[in-house]
């Protein structure tokens, strides 16, 4: 992921994929949520909210874990150090591009 | 943003990230931290209304009513604002897990152990002691106050919140003029300096929320 000049990244440049990162990047970092409680944050659907958390996965911005709570399967969603920092180069990009 | 265009692919422009962006992380800091307008708006009614019951009912006061009616509603409200914030703060922190989760839990336990802390040593100065009415009437009045000054400057420097360093620093200058004051007028700067600066705080946030 070689980011030029302001050059956009197209993982997180997409509304729905932006409203994800968003939201996991306002968590403290070395926190995670569960799959239900981003889903109701964002207001996705859960189908939809898969889709776009498989593409941010498959580049390394977002990692997911499985883990269980009192027998119960718990999804928990976490942004990466990589996912903070394309996000922190991609809210750079856009601000460099408004000046 | 409306909900039913997150969907939509559509490319955004510069601009339009930037405010989704905003938008976005306001709502969900909202939705993630419990809101402080709530908390400040009823631990502040509590405290003026209790305090000024208390003062109303004191024997060597107005005595306008039965002081223990006015020390059961005032034990009462304090249950039911523990129970609130309790509710609140677990309603706001379901289904984050991680590090903020201990750090979060060992602040709340804070108070806690503040205040049990603090019950335990008034109990051992009246009871050990002996000492007289109007200083037991102090220790109890003046205690909580100073534990609610102090935590509230370390929140609010924990959040570089100026505001509510500022009421924390005001609690502080309540508690030590409770003293100064002697009884019953103590039990009024508690109520009207005490609740009121929460009050304040409660309305502070409340503003802030708007205009975020």
């Amino acid at each position: 992921m070689t980011a030029g000049l302001p050059e956009l990244d197209p993982v997180i440049h997409a509304q729905a994929r932006l409203r994800v990162t968003v939201a996991l990047a306002a968590l403290p970092s070395g926190d995670r949520i569960t799959f239900p409680r981003l889903q109701e944050l964002l207001d996705m659907t859960a189908g939809n909210l898969s889709t776009h958390l498989r593409k941010l996965e498959d580049a390394g911005y977002v990692e997911i874990t499985k883990a269980h709570q009192r027998r119960t399967p718990v999804t928990y969603v976490e942004l990466t150090t990589k996912g903070r920092r394309a996000f922190e180069d991609y809210s750079a990009a856009l601000k460099e591009m408004l000046t | 943003m409306t909900m039913s265009s997150a969907d939509d692919e559509g490319p955004l422009s510069p601009a339009e990230s930037l405010a989704l962006i905003s938008d976005e992380r306001a709502k969900v800091d909202r939705s993630l931290s419990p809101s402080r307008a709530l908390l400040f708006g009823l631990w502040g009614a509590t405290w003026l209304t209790g305090w000024t019951l208390m003062f109303l009912a004191t024997p060597s006061g107005p005595e306008l009513l039965p002081l223990w009616l006015a020390g059961a509603v005032f034990a009462a409200a304090v249950v039911g604002s523990i129970a609130l914030s309790i509710v609140v703060g677990v309603r706001a922190s379901r289904g984050i897990a991680g590090q903020s989760r201990l750090s979060g839990a060992l602040y709340g336990w804070t108070w806690t152990l503040g205040f049990w802390a603090l019950t335990a040593i008034n109990v051992g100065f009246t009871v050990k002691l002996g000492v007289s009415i109007e200083v037991t009437a102090l220790l109890w009045t003046t205690g909580p106050l100073l534990i609610m000054g102090l935590l509230t400057m370390l929140g609010a420097a924990q959040r570089r919140s100026v505001p509510e360093y500022g009421a924390g620093v005001w609690l502080l200058l309540a508690a030590s003029a409770s003293v100064y004051v002697g009884v019953p007028a103590n039990l009024l700067v508690l109520g009207l300096a005490g609740g009121g600066a929460l009050l304040g705080l409660a309305v502070h946030f409340a503003r802030e929320a708007r205009s975020a």
